[in-house]
């Protein structure tokens, strides 16, 4: 497997890497489904109310106008999954890494290590979220960034567990070398 | 008019159509291109990206050689 982020070393164990939940992915593929909806009504309906338009050239105008609804069809359905893809929070023994990438031309790398917690905060707050068990996760640090977010991610309790008892296990082991010095 | 090699326009009207044709291909093979990039760049899984990203190019190249044969049969 290749490297997540730019910045990762080759010591780092990963011990999870989340995306958001596949609910996420289903409510805009089916808000793209509509589209392909559209499509199969305006096959059904046009000939039906528009005779004429099964003649030369308008049925050759409109099956150039299809062909280029379908093409931009699936480069839209290639688009929602890659943004779904992509988008990545890689929890690490060291750090916490959001790869944000928002649209094709926005990529946004964020990271936290996790000596620098303060609390951890997992949310499922909803009819929907509650019944396929998805959430937020919010991180809260000391520094400028107030709160990193994971939004929509599944399990958000084990996640936020992860993150405290990896930042705990952290901040003791970092304590226990300040004694020993 | 000009004879290009894959319509010929005998009218404004079809030569419009192919202008704005050739544009949304243009648009959407660089828009393609971006998703391709994005997803084979920062994908996790190698081969899993190379794999959709192939069988995409297949479908868009597929329906752009589709939409230019309609296009060029247009009369």
């Amino acid at each position: 497997m290749r490297l997540l982020f730019p910045g990762q070393q080759l010591d780092e164990t990963i011990y999870l890497v989340i995306r958001k939940h596949w609910f996420y992915l289903m409510a805009k593929v089916a808000a793209w489904f509509l589209f392909v909806i559209i499509l199969f009504l305006f096959n059904y309906l046009v000939p039906k109310y528009f005779p004429g338009t099964l003649l030369s050239p308008y049925s050759d105008y409109i099956a150039l106008f299809k062909n280029v609804y379908v093409t931009f069809l699936i480069l839209g359905l290639l688009i929602i999954w890659v943004l779904y893809y992509v988008n990545i929070q890689v929890i690490t023994n060291e750090r916490v890494v959001d790869v944000s990438q928002d649209s094709l031309f926005s990529h946004v790398v964020s990271e936290l290590y996790l000596t620098k917690i303060e609390d951890v905060t997992g949310e499922i707050d909803g009819v929907l979220p509650t019944a396929f068990n998805f959430g937020n996760v919010y991180v809260q640090t000391a520094g400028t960034r107030e709160r990193f977010e994971f939004t929509n991610v599944p399990q958000p309790q084990k996640v936020e567990k992860l993150i405290l008892d990896l930042s705990e296990h952290l901040q003791r082991k970092h304590v226990g070398i300040k004694d020993e010095e | 008019m000009q004879n290009l090699p894959t319509f010929n326009p005998t009218n404004y009207v079809q030569l419009g159509f192919g202008v704005v044709f050739y544009a949304c291909v243009i648009l959407a093979t660089f828009m393609s291109a971006a998703a391709i990039y994005v997803l084979v760049r920062r994908g996790q899984h190698r081969t899993l990206c190379l794999t959709i990203a192939i069988v995409y190019g297949l479908f868009f190249l597929t329906l752009v050689g589709q939409g230019i044969h309609i296009l060029s049969s247009i009369k």
